[in-house]
């Protein structure tokens, strides 16, 4: 199974649509509870970080005849400067806007990381490129 | 405690048109939607300040039972069609969260 969502920048109304497809289809499917938790949280993360950071892209969700569930986020930049930085627990570039929405924390990629079996991140200013499995 | 137990504590009121009996197994408390995604468990009540219709998908993927906004604060009119829609109760408490919570443990939760 694929499905693949587009995610514009800035655009606070509809986010977290992706993710709440990606949780619906895969209740339908009876996955594991507490695996769904895992993904929903890592999801809506980088569903979110797409909106806020990012200057638009794409979420592609796949499911393999192993029910491993895979998550790939790729954006059109303008990409993270330093990743290191960037994955520090409350280290946020967001905006004043985003965080008086509530986002901003700090703390998106860190619980992303702690939710996924495996979780790779390349960036450069041409783009992001964020891969995550779970199972 | 079920949702329609709220109903009997005055300081609480519902605000959208969902009459829901959900069971509430736990409260949690926060603004920054990141701590909320990681640590929210379902079936909770959700008591914040954040008015922004981000708070309905942050809800929806948590499974939260309702949102109880805090200290009076009126969700934007766009969360109230989303919680609608999704079917999330929402009630306007003039408590802040702390004596909210007091008033829920009297009550039983």
């Amino acid at each position: 199974m694929k499905k693949v969502y587009t995610v514009l920048k800035d655009n606070y109304e509809d986010a977290g649509q992706a993710s709440r497809d990606i949780k619906m289809t895969l209740k339908m499917l009876e996955i594991n509870p507490k695996v769904l938790k895992r993904i929903s949280i890592a999801c809506y993360e980088a569903e979110i970080n797409l909106v806020i950071h990012s200057n638009g892209g794409t979420i592609t969700f796949e499911l393999d005849d192993d029910g491993i569930v895979k998550l790939s986020f790729d954006d059109t930049g303008p990409g993270i400067e330093n990743i290191e930085l960037a994955m520090t627990p409350g280290y946020s570039t967001a905006s004043k806007e985003a965080r008086e929405f509530g986002f901003g924390a700090g703390m998106g990629l860190d619980n992303m990381k702690n939710c996924a079996s495996t979780f790779d991140i390349q960036s450069s200013k041409d783009g992001t490129h964020l891969r995550m499995t779970f199972q | 405690m079920k949702l329609s137990e709220l109903q009997s504590i005055n300081e609480i009121r519902l605000v959208n048109t969902i009459k829901d009996d959900k069971d509430i197994q736990d409260v949690y408390i926060g603004d920054l939607l990141s701590f909320v995604m990681a640590n929210g468990k379902e079936e909770s009540i959700w008591l914040t300040v954040q008015r922004h219709i981000n708070v309905i998908a942050v809800a929806e993927l948590n499974d939260f039972s309702a949102i109880i906004f805090v200290e009076n604060v009126e969700p934007d009119e766009e969360t109230l069609l989303k919680a609608n829609e999704l079917h999330i109760p929402l009630f306007v408490s003039s408590l802040d969260a702390f004596a909210l919570c007091k008033r829920l443990y009297q009550e039983g939760l």
